[in-house]
């Protein structure tokens, strides 16, 4: 015979309130209905709890499950599993709420709030996100229990402390099983629908797309190297991919799929960093100028640049290696050359004109690529936001305009140089970042994104120049920040980032300390998965089973222990003050020598069996039992009696 | 399916726990007696965090990873609280009020939280019986009734108690069953029917006067406060005499005996049946009465006491008498 | 400083006095100093006493002495089954000479009355003396006659278990300040009785040692008791122990409580001592709180004595 149940006031609030936590971040993700209908069926639930309405037919019930199941269906679209999959649930949550009766149908609404939050985690995984879901843990858990609170003594608040009570020591324990559960891969592949409008490089480049990212102070990646230390800023050049075919306006990127040939001499020092690259919905890898390898999965292409298998839609991490100095001589074939030379079959004619012109004074490669940063250093401007281009760009800027910024130099020499008959290419990347002492990280932001080229020198190979620096040298000598805080154009998107205020000294070190904890959030929460055996390595040496069980089951029966002594412990009578605190003090020294004081037992007489008990003690015990019982009784609150009370009781510890 | 299983779980743990423990008047529950186990609500919660932990496997999600292990940590750590929630607990026999067979008696047990600790939702009852829940927050002692059925006349025991909780969350179970020495006296179920022998309360009336009563008018008094009103005289207050009121007596020899020998037509346990029906019918007429049983004979009396007396006799004929 | 002196030899001549009065009845009811000291306790307190015990025990010895060392008019009155109300108070007779009801006092117009066996007669007419010691006067026909200052009743009381008796209720048991006990004497104490024989009767009686100025200094002395809050906060769990306890059928009423407190402030300065202590308590609760109390009926077997003693185990002294 089970006694039916039916929820308390408190345990449908705590329902109540537990669904609006789950349920608002996901609504900005859900079709704009959902979370309406989810809120008029609260609303409906409330009026019911209220006694203003009764609960729907079932056939009503019926309709409203079969209309929300197709409106889901129709407006997410079938493609996207885990989204559909999400909101159907959501929408079946936001029924089951009109169905909250008895213990079972909240119990039911329960688990599929725990369900629900931890869904919320695989579209955000931002420390506020986590803490969020943290919070919404909690306010699940005092739903859960405020189910279970008894009926006789309804309490709103009870639940919530005993919620965290619970909860408290479950997280150390989260923490050691986090640590030590082995992580294994997917076993079914399940892709997340992303937004791809990812600020970053683009494919293609036409003189002014750099521009576009110095508005955003989003941040590209973050390296931490493995020597602490981050390169000079003159060489931190980021590489992400090459633009090599030209068709009058725009530069694209073009895949060469011949692989890249190793270096044959190992010179310069070589670099090994972490580099942590942030979503950017392309397939490069940012790597310093030069990479020497990839690790798997990355491949490395001709052009020396890096490519995942996939374009990266989450927050990776990759280990890398560079050198500062390249001498990557490798032979260009015929076709690699010919990719190199390319030049669309018209325009720009003053530009070939004037490379032709060059040509025919010297064909040494240097001697062309002196002319052109002189030619750059004299009359040329350096701003972000430059006059529009006509149909004939290269000519425009080269001749007309003579005002721009990177983008719009690299395309203009790499044209120059192609015309000349010189095997150049455009380099897209970053050039720069900014070095945070507190976790030792150079974060590059997108407001750092370059474009240079490079020339291929018969006998040398491909060697950077850049013709920016022949313009405005502080951009690579200084930050990005620095050259560029004085255009207007600088962080347009975003107003009010931090990186702004720079200057400000405290917002600052705000910032540096806020970012690096989100790297430190990211690197050892996020990608955990990719530090556990060096870290279970460090921890345990090497790693068996019987050492994890081991591991797993310390912490575990310690934290129990902790757990089970507080709710089982004697607790001991609150003492109010001094007097009565030193008291208990001594007699829990007595009572370890088993001369414990009953309760009933007025401290006079307690301190006459003591004295019986321990002869040597009886002058003292004495004397602590007359002061206690003049401080206590006769109410004498002159403050020498205290001090000769508090120097007895102390004393009558010695001599025990 | 858990359901029974946990069941048969239960009635063996149940016999195991009593065989183990002599009835007793009062326990503290402590490791020895204290059964826990996962309820249904407990697994479904365990393939909840485990659906979580595939979805964080899934989309190598740390964090999702460890909302699963929250909810498993949870679970290990609510083992802990729902077991304090008995642990310590003493548990004291108090009374068992009489009742008749057919009736539910009503037991009293007292509560005493060992520890200055808070016990909530817990759930009382006898075997197969309804349960009463009760808390014991911010209280040392709390007093508990339980009721359960009385079967058959005389003093019995209603069986095993149990005691369970599934604070704080209901994922686990805790429970004990124990064995009170409390037993009930059930009187006999009441048969009605019969007549009482002629002859029997016809005694001559108004001789001796047992004490006050409301039968017969004896004479007025002066009215003092807190007389009923309506013993007032007010015939005599019309009168301008004065507040007097009326005091009425019962005579003693209003009396009744019931006798074994009444009804020769029945056999033993209908004749108690119908003895017991006479009594209650008696003491609501308030009129005195006795009882002859064979080797029992109990002078005719009137209240509440005397009907228990007369009740007891009944029930515990030819029984044990404890 | 001077004054504050005079008072303290004041007040030691005061408990000398108390003192010599315990052991001036102590020559007269052997073996029981610690009763004697009890019942002084409850007259200083400004209470009536109630004696329950066996005949013969020396409860009437008890309240003779008590009244010769105080030096009070003493009355006793033996109760008995048809003694009316009248033959306590006092009855008002119509006096043919003057036309006009005169008052005729009764034994209870006296400063110390012993009632003995009050539990042998009528509730009526126990509660006509238990209405005189409460309100400490008679009225009759609308005319109060009040009582001499002060009054004392010590009431002797067999226990319920003799035969023909009607126990007091327990509303009157409540006007009784406190109940105690003679018990047996211990074996040198009666062996001394033996001894003494019949010529312990023709003693002269005992002299007075504390006057009515005494006792008015002493019940103000007395007040002067200090009582901290800590005590306070003891005495609070112990009559919450009562409330609370399902072993008994009701707890200690307020003014049970205020008795408790009024008495220890008596008790302590017996002792010497100008504050109360949680010993003074614990030495009086059985006495002032006993009969206040009823045990619960499935407790049985126990009386409140075992009951008391558990709990003043169980309640804690140091808060």
């Amino acid at each position: 015979m089970k006694a039916v149940y039916q929820l308390t006031r408190p345990a449908l609030l705590w329902q109540l309130l537990m669904v609006v936590a789950v349920l608002l971040p996901h609504s900005l993700r859900l079709p704009w209905w959902l979370p309406l209908m989810t809120f008029g069926a609260l609303g409906w639930r409330l009026w019911v709890h209220l006694g203003r309405t009764s609960f729907p037919h079932w056939s009503v019930k019926f309709m409203m499950a079969v209309t929300a199941g197709i409106g889901v269906i129709m407006s997410i679209g079938r493609g996207n599993g885990p989204e559909l999959a999400v909101a159907l649930l959501f929408a079946g949550f936001s029924l089951k709420l009109l169905e909250i009766y008895k213990r079972r149908d909240a119990l039911v609404l329960i688990y599929v709030a725990y369900f629900l939050a931890a869904t919320e985690l695989l579209f955000g995984q931002s420390l506020l996100h986590a803490l969020y879901i943290a919070l919404v843990l909690v306010l699940i858990t005092a739903a859960l229990n405020s189910v279970y609170q008894s009926e006789r003594h309804p309490d709103f608040w009870r639940p919530l402390r005993a919620s965290v009570r619970l909860l408290l020591p479950a997280l150390p324990l989260m923490v050691v099983l986090f640590v030590l559960v082995p992580r294994i891969g997917p076993i079914w592949y399940a892709p997340l629908a992303q937004e791809e409008a990812r600020t970053g490089l683009s494919d293609t480049l036409s003189p002014g797309d750099v521009s576009r990212l110095t508005g955003s102070s989003d941040v590209a990646f973050r390296v931490q190297f493995d020597n602490g230390r981050p390169p000079p800023a003159s060489s931190r050049y980021w590489r992400g991919l090459t633009y090599d075919r030209f068709d009058g306006r725009r530069w694209e990127a073009e895949a060469d799929r011949s692989p890249f040939e190793s270096p044959r001499s190992d010179s310069g020092t070589l670099l090994r960093y972490n580099m942590t690259q942030e979503p950017s919905g392309q397939p490069w890898v940012y790597a310093l100028d030069y990479p020497v390898a990839a690790p798997w999965p990355l491949r490395m292409q001709a052009n020396q640049t890096l490519r995942a298998p996939a374009k990266i839609r989450q927050r990776m991490d990759f280990a890398l290696a560079s050198r500062l100095s390249s001498d990557s001589f490798q032979a260009l074939t015929a076709t690699q050359r010919a990719r190199y030379l390319a030049l669309p079959e018209g325009g720009n004619e003053r530009t070939r004109a004037l490379a032709l012109s060059w040509r025919a004074q010297d064909d040494s490669t240097e001697a062309l690529v002196a002319r052109a940063l002189a030619l750059y250093a004299r009359a040329f401007r350096y701003t972000l936001t430059p006059q529009r281009l006509g149909d004939d760009s290269i000519d425009d800027f080269l001749f007309d305009t003579q005002e721009g910024f990177c983008g719009h130099f690299a395309s203009s020499l790499t044209f120059l140089l192609r015309a000349a008959g010189v095997p150049t290419r455009i380099v897209g990347g970053y050039l720069g970042g900014e070095w945070n002492p507190y976790e030792s990280y150079l974060v590059v932001r997108q407001f750092e994104a370059h474009a240079w080229t490079e020339v291929w020198h018969q006998g040398r190979g491909w060697v950077r120049v850049d013709p920016t620096a022949a313009v405005a040298p502080e951009r690579i000598e200084q930050s990005a920040e620095q050259l560029l805080s004085s255009q207007p154009e600088f962080l347009s998107d975003t107003l009010l980032s931090p990186v702004r205020f720079g200057h400000i000294g405290w917002i600052n070190t705000l910032r540096m300390r806020a970012d690096a904890l989100n790297f430190v959030w990211h690197r050892w929460v996020l990608s955990y998965q990719l530090r556990q055996n060096d870290l279970l390595q460090k921890l345990l040496g090497e790693v068996t089973l019987w050492k994890l069980a081991l591991g797993l089951l310390i912490p575990f029966s310690l934290v129990l222990g902790w757990v089970a002594l507080g709710l089982l412990r004697q607790r001991r009578p609150k003492t109010k003050d001094p007097v009565d605190a030193a008291l208990l003090r001594l007699i829990a020294r007595f009572e370890s020598r088993g001369l414990g004081r009953k309760p009933g037992e007025p401290v006079g007489r307690y301190a006459q069996r003591i004295a019986l008990e321990r002869p040597d003690l009886a002058p003292i015990i004495g004397t602590v039992a007359r002061l206690y019982e003049q401080l206590r009784y006769a109410e004498g609150g002159e403050p020498q009696l205290h001090r000769a009370y508090l120097a007895a009781v102390r004393a009558c510890v010695r001599q025990l | 399916m858990t359901e029974r299983w946990s069941r048969r779980l239960g009635a063996r743990a149940r016999r195991w726990a009593l065989g183990r423990h002599a009835p007793a008047r009062s326990l503290t529950l402590t490791q020895k007696r204290i059964f826990i186990f996962p309820t249904r609500a407990g697994l479904w919660f365990l393939f909840a965090a485990l659906v979580i932990l595939l979805l964080g496997i899934n989309y190598e999600n740390n964090l999702v990873y460890a909302v699963s292990f929250v909810l498993l940590s949870l679970f290990v750590v609510s083992i802990l609280h729902t077991y304090s929630n008995l642990a310590g607990l003493t548990i004291t026999a108090l009374a068992a009020k009489p009742c008749l067979v057919g009736e539910s008696a009503e037991f009293e047990l007292l509560l005493r939280a060992g520890r200055r600790r808070n016990y909530e939702a817990l759930q009382l009852c006898w075997v197969d019986q309804a349960p009463v829940s009760c808390d014991l927050i911010d209280d040392s002692e709390r007093r508990v009734r339980l009721y359960a059925q009385a079967v058959e006349r005389g003093w019995w025991r209603p069986g095993a108690l149990l005691i369970e909780t599934f604070y704080p969350l209901g994922l686990l179970r805790a429970w004990t069953w124990l064995e009170t020495d409390l037993q009930a006296l059930a009187y006999p179920r009441p048969l009605e029917g019969g007549l009482l022998p002629p002859g029997q309360g016809n005694g001559e009336r108004g001789s001796a006067v047992s004490g006050r009563g409301s039968e017969d008018f004896a004479g007025l008094e002066t009215y003092q406060q807190g007389m009923s009103p309506r013993h007032i005289a007010w015939k005599q207050l019309a009168a301008g005499q004065g507040l007097h009121a009326k005091q009425f007596v019962d005579h003693a020899d209003d009396q009744l005996w019931l006798d074994w020998s009444f009804w020769p037509e029945l056999d033993t346990e209908q004749r108690l049946s119908r003895l017991c029906y006479w009594t209650l019918k008696l003491a609501r007429q308030r009129v005195q009465y006795g009882l002859r049983l064979p080797g029992v004979e109990i002078p005719p009396g009137r209240g509440g006491r005397h009907r228990h007396q007369v009740l007891r006799a009944l029930a515990l004929h030819g029984r044990a008498s404890r | 400083m001077q004054v504050s002196t005079a008072i303290n030899k004041q007040s030691v001549a005061l408990r000398d006095k108390v003192e010599r009065a315990i052991s001036s009845v102590g020559t007269l009811v052997l073996g029981k100093p610690s009763q004697i000291r009890m019942a002084l306790t409850c007259l200083f307190s400004q209470g009536h006493l109630l004696i329950e015990d066996l005949p013969g025990m020396g409860k009437t010895t008890l309240a003779h002495g008590l009244a010769q060392v105080l030096g009070l008019s003493f009355q006793r009155v033996q109760f008995t089954s048809d003694m009316l109300p009248a033959d306590i108070v006092g009855v008002s007779i119509f006096d043919q000479s003057t036309s006009a009801f005169r008052f005729h006092p009764g034994p209870v117009f006296t400063q110390m009355l012993l009632a003995d066996e009050i539990n042998r007669t009528t509730p009526k007419t126990q509660s006509a003396l238990l209405e005189a010691m409460e309100e400490r006067q008679v009225t009759l026909d609308g005319q109060s006659h009040p009582l001499p200052e002060p009054f004392f009743v010590i009431a002797t009381q067999n226990p319920n278990t003799q035969f023909g008796t009607f126990p007091l209720p327990e509303s009157q048991l409540d006007r009784f300040l406190m109940r105690i006990e003679l018990g047996y004497p211990d074996p040198e104490a009666e062996r001394k009785l033996l001894a003494e024989g019949h010529s312990r009767h023709r003693r002269a009686p005992l002299a007075v040692c504390i006057d009515q100025d005494d006792l008015e200094a002493i019940r103000t002395e007395c007040q002067a008791v200090r009582v901290s809050s800590s005590l306070i906060d003891y005495l609070q769990r112990l009559v919450q122990y009562t409330r609370e306890s399902p072993q008994f059928a009701y707890g200690v009423s307020p003014r049970g409580s205020l008795a408790l407190l009024q008495c220890a402030r008596t008790w302590a300065y017996m002792h010497g001592r100008d504050y109360v202590v949680p010993e003074d308590l614990q030495s009086l609760l059985e006495p002032v709180v006993g009969h206040r109390l009823r045990v619960a009926e499935q407790v049985g077997g126990h009386g409140s004595e075992a009951l008391i003693r558990q709990m003043l185990e169980q309640v804690d002294v140091v808060g």
